[in-house]
């Protein structure tokens, strides 16, 4: 500022001195050619007739036309003014302090409107004789006048006018610099600590951009460059991001053909990693498969650009779900099902925002199915317990009621009522004590003690058993074994309590009269590939509507059959029987018809290798 | 006397309930399930339908969903429940205007909840009294 200061004045200084030097030199030449333009004049005028008044003043009159003049007049010897460009003192005296007899100019000093004046006096001779020279010759010549002039200069007023340009300009220079001193100190500071922001953080700077923020400052650099700073940050971050992506890509598909691919892709639950809120970054086999969904070609996707099937749509619902306004995934789980209940699956949705970035989560998808299904076959079993046992301990309650009532004194009836109850009470029993049993049989699987068993014995020992109360039925009992059977591998005990129970059932729905026959023989088994026995137990019973075939295995259930109702039975031997041999690996199957007596056939395998799959059921004894 | 049809497969509990019944001067038509009361009530109405729940054929609760809308009968209902899930069954029977009398029961409080309900229905007790054992085929 100083320096430019000092300039300004230095500049004024010369300005204003080669202003008062171009002054003195114009006023110089102004005042020859003043006297120049006078002495022609007069020399004109000379030309003139002596006395002829009004070529004097047309002469005046013309010379006016192209000089500025304060005063111009022509007196004679005596100092009359014969002509003059103020029309009013023509013939008069002239003004003693205009009056002058010496040839010559002076330079009047300037007037209040500072405009220099320059008098010159000159005489007009007359001449009676023509010189070469034209100098009036004061000897010879005739008569003489004196031309008077005072001349105002053009170069004064000029000079004054550039003089006060030239201070308006240094003026409205400097005026103009402190204004734009003004409006660009703002931005000069700004520079400043940009210029120092980044000077300062050198190779650094890149660590940390936002310290490079102008903070409280108002302008437009200052605005303009923190948008920048700001627009900076944003395609760092995008850059960073992106190169992170690109390493987690190539990382990812590294794994995918690597180990960490497959033990992933080995994973049964589905595994998804979102980013960007949208973006399918990796998802394994199970969940592209839970999905209905092609894995796309590159691997990453828009959940918006894939079509999902049924379940997939009902994810992806439950992941945009958990996404927040402010962008960022929140913690979630529910559970999806497909249609037509085919299908449970828990979803749950995982933030994985780290170090700001946010819009990624992590998803897995789990098959509850069959837990689904367990719990549901579980309630229900608990809904069918309850009304089992609660069944005999209403008729036992009711009836008790009716006896204590003495409303009804008919012995029949007070007969019927204890017989009743009795036996209610004893089908009360039998149902806890199957339930016992098959409480035994652990939930979801049954463990077998394996080991050698020997069938013929296990068979002998359960006619034996029931051989009594055929007796006492009348019913004929018979059992048929081969001479030679193999060593079966599996439970005894549990073996032992299935024909117990079909036993029983034999000759519980065969009448007085009729017949049992147990059997057992060797065939090839074409489902394992092995051998496998059949166990046959066959009655002349009342029969099995073929209806109730598949019904009568399930818990709690029996025939259809009225007489079946007469006949006591809890609805669960079957189904204990048919989980045993289930659990060896077999099986038992019916042929029956109402009124024809029953056919039953387990089948036992016999390889090692059966038994051991069969130590896994699949199937609940409880529950399923 | 009122005409009650009962419906249920434990022959024991049929008897019970209808020889208390039948000391309040009522007709009571015996079913052994569902289906068998479904054929009584196409051919003849009832003043009140006392049912269990658990049935083979058909159920107590389809039985009652079938006589709201396909029968479009409104005669009062009374169902026997011994399931746990009873609160269920209430709900969405009741706004059916179905009772439910939970197992086991006092054969007198069901007696009362009857005579309650036949009041509610308007039915006049008429005597002398009968007990038709129109037991349906069971296993038809």
């Amino acid at each position: 500022m100083s320096l430019v200061g000092i300039l300004l004045f230095g500049l004024g200084a010369a300005s204003y001195r080669g202003a008062v030097d171009t002054r003195e030199r114009f006023a110089v030449r102004t005042r020859l050619e003043n006297e120049g333009a006078i002495e022609l004049l007069a020399a004109s005028l000379a030309q003139t007739q002596p006395g002829d008044t009004v070529a004097l003043q047309r002469g005046l009159r013309d010379f006016m036309r192209w000089h500025r003049c304060e005063a111009l007049r022509v007196t004679d010897s005596r100092g009359i003014v014969v002509a003059s460009m103020n029309l009013d003192e023509v013939g008069r005296p002239v003004n003693p302090q205009d009056a002058t007899r010496e040839r010559g100019s002076i330079m009047l000093p300037p007037e209040k409107s500072n405009t220099d004046r320059q008098q010159v006096t000159l005489p007009i001779v007359w001449r009676k004789h023509p010189s070469d020279h034209g100098v009036p010759n004061l000897e010879e010549d005739g008569e003489r006048a004196w031309l008077q002039g005072v001349m105002l200069s053009h170069v004064d007023t000029s000079l004054a006018n550039a003089r006060t340009g030239t201070a308006i300009v240094i003026l409205a220079v400097v005026l103009l610099f402190y204004l734009l001193h003004r409006a660009m100190r703002r931005h000069f500071r700004s520079m400043s600590r940009i210029s120092e922001g980044l000077l300062s953080r050198g190779d650094q700077i890149e660590q940390d951009l936002h310290s490079l923020r102008l903070e409280g400052e108002k302008g437009a650099l200052a605005t303009q460059w923190n948008r920048l700073i700001d627009l900076v940050e944003g395609l760092s971050a995008t850059a960073q991001r992106a190169t992170a992506s690109a390493e987690l890509k190539a990382v990812l598909e590294k794994s995918r053909k690597g180990a960490l691919g497959e033990v992933i892709n080995a994973v049964p639950d589905g595994l998804l990693y979102v980013v960007e809120k949208t973006r399918l970054a990796f998802g394994n086999t199970a969940a592209y498969r839970l999905l209905e969904v092609d894995v796309p070609e590159d691997g990453t996707a828009s959940l918006d650009d894939l079509g999902f099937g049924a379940v997939g749509t009902l994810v992806v619902e439950h992941i945009r779900a958990a996404l927040g306004a402010d962008g960022a995934f929140v913690s979630a789980s529910a559970v999806v099902e497909a249609e037509g209940g085919s299908g449970s699956y828990r979803v749950r949705v995982l933030p994985f925002n780290t170090r700001r970035k946010t819009g990624e989560c992590v998803v897995t998808i789990a098959d509850i199915s069959q837990q689904v299904r367990a719990d549901k076959a579980a309630e229900e079993f608990i809904a069918q317990l309850t009304h089992e046992l609660r069944t005999p301990l209403t008729n036992i309650r009711a009836y008790t009621e009716t006896l204590s009532s003495g409303v009804f004194d008919d012995p029949k009836v007070i007969s019927d009522c204890y017989n009743v109850i009795t036996k209610e009470t004893r089908r009360l029993s039998r149902l806890i004590e199957d339930i016992l049993s098959m409480s035994q049989l652990e939930v979801g699987s049954i463990q077998l003690h394996v080991d050698d068993v020997d069938l013929p014995s296990l068979l002998g020992d359960a006619v034996q058993d029931l051989r009594g109360l055929a007796d006492e039925k009348q019913v004929d009992m018979q059992i048929s074994l081969p001479s030679k059977l193999p060593k079966l591998q599996g439970d005894r005990d549990k073996l032992a309590v299935v024909m117990n129970n079909l036993l029983g059932n034999a000759l519980k729905y065969t009448p007085s009269g009729g017949s049992v026959y147990v059997g057992c023989q060797v065939q090839p088994a074409s489902a394992t590939g092995g051998d496998e026995i059949l166990v046959t137990v066959k009655d002349t019973g009342m029969g099995i509507d073929a209806s109730d075939h598949s019904r009568i295995f399930e818990k709690f259930q029996r025939g259809s059959a009225e007489a079946v109702e007469e006949i006591v039975g809890t609805g669960l031997g079957l189904t204990t029987a048919r989980e045993i041999a289930r659990g060896h690996g077999g099986d038992i199957e019916v042929m029956s018809a109402e009124g024809e007596g029953a056919t039953f056939i387990v089948h036992l395998p016999m390889s090692p290798q059966d038994a051991a799959r069969g130590r896994s059921l699949q199937h609940s004894a409880l529950v399923g | 006397m009122a005409n009650i049809l009962l419906v249920e497969d434990d022959v024991h509990m049929l008897r019970v309930t209808s020889m208390w019944l039948a000391r309040n001067d009522h007709e009571i038509v015996e079913a052994r399930n569902g289906a068998v009361a479904q054929e009584f009530l196409l051919t003849r109405t009832f003043d009140l339908i006392v049912s269990d729940v658990n049935m083979p054929k058909l159920d107590g609760i389809s039985l009652v969903r079938w006589l709201r809308s396909e029968h479009g009968s409104q005669t009062p209902v009374i169902l026997l429940s011994s399931r746990s899930d009873q609160l269920l069954i209430a709900k969405e029977m009741e706004p059916l205007g179905v009772n439910i009398h939970p197992k086991p029961f006092s054969p007198s409080r069901l007696v009362a909840d009857i005579e309650r309900r036949l009041g509610e229905a308007g039915a006049a007790i008429c005597h002398p009294s009968t007990i038709s054992h129109e037991k349906g085929d069971v296993a038809g």
